[in-house]
């Protein structure tokens, strides 16, 4: 008797082993690779820069940053959706960029629900800002001026089919005029334009708001509530235009890659946006933080999906 | 101002941020001469690095780098006749032929001579001239840069021997390459052959490195002929003095060029790779003898060097007075500033001065460490490829092409386009298409086509919207530029008829 | 080859080149087609005025000087090492950059060798290969973190 319990012992615990050992993952192991799809000294690798050493110790391994840099952002996501599901390559990825371009493009080299959803981390509402010695001092000066001249009224942006793209059409519509929207490559370049008042406004990111907050003077911001680094710029919805619009940024991973591994790389992220020093520094620069785990972050997706795709049939934008 | 200067040389002059300048210029200029491997990727690789440092230590190294990449791409464009960076195209013009002749260790001490030169008059005008130079920037809008783009195509016939209908049939070949890919207005995909891969569009880097390199190692091959052979390498004595009295001997063209440097880097989006070859372009014209030009002189070394290096401060003007990265490394400085608190603007030079005036500073001091390590380098890198034989230097420069054109985006597409550029380069060249006006507009395609529909667009309030582009004043001041610069070459000409005339 | 022939061949080519873009233009937005439908017509017209001109007496006759025609040359080896270049980055789409790098700088560096029987030749080959490799393996991958390009059936080096 003794002997058969023993043995039955035996077995369960190799069972118990074996089993474990079989099921637990152990991640990482080895380097992280973080694809950054955007220029230096963009929002999405300011924000990458300043996760990287709390990620590399929340993960333990060494995190590198890569710059795949190209189509606005489709060279970084057609290549992280090849690659091996295994975690050990993640990418940045931008709301609306993931989903506007494979509804624009033939092919895009990805589909938008491929990405597989790590975390949402930051999000950077647009917010229209005209030149500090500009006739406009509120957002009612900028329609009313808009509305008697149509189509004189110039507006930059961070290029076309973005964010601030989007937000720019959304205003028009909402206020009723017309704007002519002057894509420039990245938010960053279209700052000097405005600057050197060769365009009217600039519908920008908090992120060159709160930059350039000397210089310029920000008339709306399209998020839901006020934000604390711009305690004086009233929402679009204050000023009764229903318009919430801006980029959301998080990190996502090939298709096919474990629930597992998406759970201890989302786990990093989440501790990682929890950090004082990550806080400081990302609210000092601007930006808004989220915490949005792998499922918030999908559910985001899908929906903003399907506004977005009915906002592009309505611009006559979506491909033939 | 003047005791912040003097605390900030204080501070470079400590052990500490010494080694790190030299040590960031050496390493710089070693990244600079593959061929391939650029400043941007450099900074970008160093920015971890510099966590670990205090705000000045890690703004000093990277500052230090970038200057040692800019100048350390002179060598493999005299050496093995292909730009190490964008910056150094117009090197090869007359560095290689130097090298040819058996002058290369000339050759480099010219480029080391000019660069140090360049760089210490960027710096100067960065830490005098800032606030004025950067309202220029802001002058120029859309219409200027396409008219800017303009001018720089004007300059092709400077670029190539032999017939102009080739150099700018080329150039045009060049910005129609670098339309393929998304458009920058719009957001069209164009020219993709159906391939998501191309939707990046062609690296200025990847043509750079097929064009040039490629050609070359195939012309090695086929000729079995290459600097090795050529470059017969002898120990003389008294070079450097030799060198350093004709360099200096002639200092309007190193004023000029260094000028010419510091204004084009200040104007966003414009770096060393136009820098270089407008000065280029002006040294020629201002020369007496335009005709010896890429034979071989020394002239048109010193042109580009001192242009390229001027760039470097240049550039970094309008980054810490409005936060505008001047040129395409800047970017990296400018996320480092960010990142570090550092908001660009009156606040840098007044509440954070120590670290503004030392990180100025410490470039001219790079600029000075490039003297004897690239007088010293140059020597023994000269001797090095003499040495190699082709069978090993020639798949040996592939390998660095290959891993250049990778690392640039991580991109596999772009190694096969790379090879494929560079054996349609060899096939242009035999065909009469020098690989220089292509490589000038693809550089000039992307400025050109966002400030033209930008432009466009702005102008939308006029009937026609094409006036914006003969609106403003600095519009103007281009376009009799572009029409005095697409002249010149043909004022020669005309010059006799007129005397024979009065006669 | 002569001035007008190659002329002749080169606007032909290049005006295929447009031609292969031109079929190719699609655009979503008004703005997309602005400028690269002119800079096309542009060079178009370059090429045909080349094309021309090679029939009349304004052919571009300015040669670079050439005293090239001397030197002896060798076009079976080019071939040889263009095709191993193509060799080289087809490879490395399969093998990595470590194993192709290895394989195809050996080949070249032997094939260009002056006395390809004597061992040492082939030696020495393999050795300089394995060595810049390893080196450059080393230093990029390991030390910098700069990604060599990886291979679909080798996903790690070595």
């Amino acid at each position: 008797m003794r002997i058969l319990k023993a043995a039955l012992f035996g077995v369960l615990l190799l069972i118990l082993i074996t089993g474990t050992s079989a099921f637990a993952i152990k991640f990482p192991t080895k380097p992280v690779t973080y694809m950054v799809c955007f220029n230096p000294g963009g929002e999405s690798d300011i924000t990458a820069r300043i996760q990287e050493r709390a990620l590399e110790k929340h993960l333990g391994v060494d995190v590198v940053i890569t710059y795949k840099i190209g189509a606005g952002g489709a060279l970084c996501w057609s290549e992280l959706v090849r690659s091996k599901p295994d975690g050990y390559t993640i990418a940045g990825d931008n709301l609306p960029h993931i989903i506007l371009q494979p509804l624009m493009r033939k092919d895009a080299g990805y589909q938008t629900l491929d990405l597989k959803q790590i975390y949402i981390f930051e999000s950077t509402p647009n917010v229209l800002v005209v030149h500090k010695d500009s006739q406009f001092k509120t957002l009612d000066d900028f329609i009313k001026y808009a509305k008697k001249h149509p189509g004189v009224v110039t507006v930059g942006g961070s290029g076309s089919n973005t964010a601030n793209h989007l937000g720019t059409v959304l205003l028009e519509k909402a206020a009723g005029i017309k704007l002519t929207y002057i894509p420039f490559s990245g938010s960053g370049t279209a700052v000097p334009a405005l600057l050197g008042k060769h365009v009217t406004a600039l519908m920008t990111y908090s992120t060159m708001a709160v930059r350039y907050r000397d210089q310029f003077r920000p008339l709306a911001i399209a998020s839901e509530k006020r934000m604390e680094v711009l305690p004086d710029v009233p929402t679009f919805k204050e000023l009764g235009y229903d318009i919430v619009e801006g980029a959301y940024r998080g990190a996502a991973a090939p298709p096919g890659t474990p629930d597992e591994i998406i759970k201890i790389l989302s786990n990093a992220f989440d501790r990682v946006m929890r950090e004082p020093e990550v806080i400081q520094k990302m609210n000092e620069n601007g930006f808004k933080i989220e915490y949005m785990g792998p499922e918030e972050a999908t559910a985001l997706v899908k929906k903003k999906m399907v506004e977005y795709k009915k906002l592009l049939e309505e611009m006559g934008l979506l491909k033939k | 101002m003047l005791h912040y200067i003097v605390e900030g040389l204080l501070n470079v002059l400590t052990v500490k941020n010494l080694l790190l300048v030299f040590a960031g210029t050496v390493s710089g200029m070693i990244v600079g001469a593959m061929p391939g491997l650029t400043a941007v990727m450099a900074l970008a690789l160093l920015v971890p690095f510099t966590y670990t440092m205090d705000p000045t230590s890690g703004l000093v190294t990277l500052g230090a780098v970038y200057m040692g990449c800019i100048y350390g791409g002179a060598f493999s464009a005299i050496l093995i006749n292909t730009p190490g960076t964008p910056s150094s195209i117009g090197t090869t013009f007359d560095g290689y032929p130097m090298a040819k002749k058996g002058q290369g260790e000339e050759a480099i001490i010219t480029a080391t001579l000019a660069s140090v030169f360049g760089g210490i008059v960027g710096v100067l005008a960065l830490i005098f001239l800032s606030p004025p130079l950067a309202e220029v920037a802001l002058k120029f809008g859309p219409a200027e840069y396409f008219w800017i783009g303009v001018f720089g195509l004007t300059i092709v016939s400077s670029l190539v021997t032999g017939s102009f209908l080739k150099g700018i049939t080329g150039a045009a070949l060049g910005v129609l390459i670098s339309t393929i890919g998304i458009a920058p207005i719009g957001g069209d995909v164009r020219f993709t052959f159906g391939l998501p891969s191309l939707q990046g569009g062609v690296e200025l880097i990847v043509a750079l490195i097929g064009l040039f390199c490629i050609p070359e190692v195939l012309n090695m091959v086929l000729k079995d002929v290459r600097p090795q052979e050529v470059v017969d390498y002898k120990k003389k004595k008294g070079v450097f003095m030799k060198v350093f009295k004709y360099v200096f001997s002639r200092p309007g063209n190193l004023i000029r060029s260094s000028i010419i440097g510091t204004v084009v880097g200040i104007l966003p989006g414009a770096g060393g790779n136009i820098a270089n070859l407008v000065a280029y372009n002006e040294a020629k014209r201002a020369s007496k003898e335009p005709e010896r030009f890429g034979t071989g002189i020394p002239d048109g070394i010193v042109a580009t060097e001192a242009a390229n290096n001027a760039v470097v401060g240049g550039g970094i003007i309008p980054l810490v007075t409005l936060g505008i990265p001047g040129a395409p490394p800047d970017a990296i400085l400018y996320g480092v500033l960010m990142l570090q608190g550092l908001r660009p603007g009156a606040e840098l030079f007044k509440e954070r001065a120590d670290i503004t005036y030392t990180f100025m500073i410490s470039l001219a001091v790079a600029a000075i460490v490039m003297m004897p390590v690239g007088i010293f380098g140059g020597r023994l890198l000269t001797r090095f490829v003499s040495k190699v034989p082709t069978r090993f230097l020639a798949p040996g420069i592939v390998m660095f092409t290959i891993i250049g054109s990778y690392a640039i985006r991580n991109n596999f597409m772009d190694v096969l386009l790379m090879l494929l550029f560079g054996v349609l380069g060899f096939g242009l060249r035999r065909l009469g298409y020098h690989p220089a006006p292509i490589v000038l507009g693809l550089i000039l395609g992307p400025i050109m086509e966002t400030g033209l529909v930008q432009a466009y667009l702005i102008g939308q309030k006029y009937t026609v919207p094409w006036k914006i582009l003969f609106v403003n004043p600095l519009s103007w001041v281009i376009i009799v530029l572009c029409i005095l610069s697409f002249l010149w070459p043909y004022y020669g000409k005309i010059k006799p008829l007129f005397q024979t005339n009065k006669r | 080859m002569s001035v007008r022939t190659r002329d002749r061949l080169g606007a032909l080519l290049l005006l295929g080149f447009v031609g292969v873009l031109w079929v190719q233009r699609d655009y979503l937005t008004p703005f997309g087609g602005i400028f690269p439908d002119r800079v096309m017509i542009i060079l178009a017209a370059l090429l045909l005025l080349d094309l021309v001109l090679s029939f009349t007496p304004y052919a571009s006759l300015k040669e670079e000087k050439s005293e090239e025609k001397r030197i002896k040359t060798y076009p079976v080896k080019m071939a040889v090492v263009t095709v191993s270049l193509f060799l080289w980055v087809g490879l490395i789409k399969y093998f990595g950059f470590a194993l192709s790098s290895i394989v195809v700088f050996t080949g070249i560096s032997w094939y260009l060798a002056d006395k390809r029987r004597k061992i040492k030749t082939v030696v020495n080959s393999i050795l300089v290969a394995v060595a810049l490799t390893l080196l450059i393996v080393v230093v990029f991958e390991k030390i910098l973190l700069v990604p060599l390009p990886k291979g679909e059936l080798l996903s790690r080096h070595l």
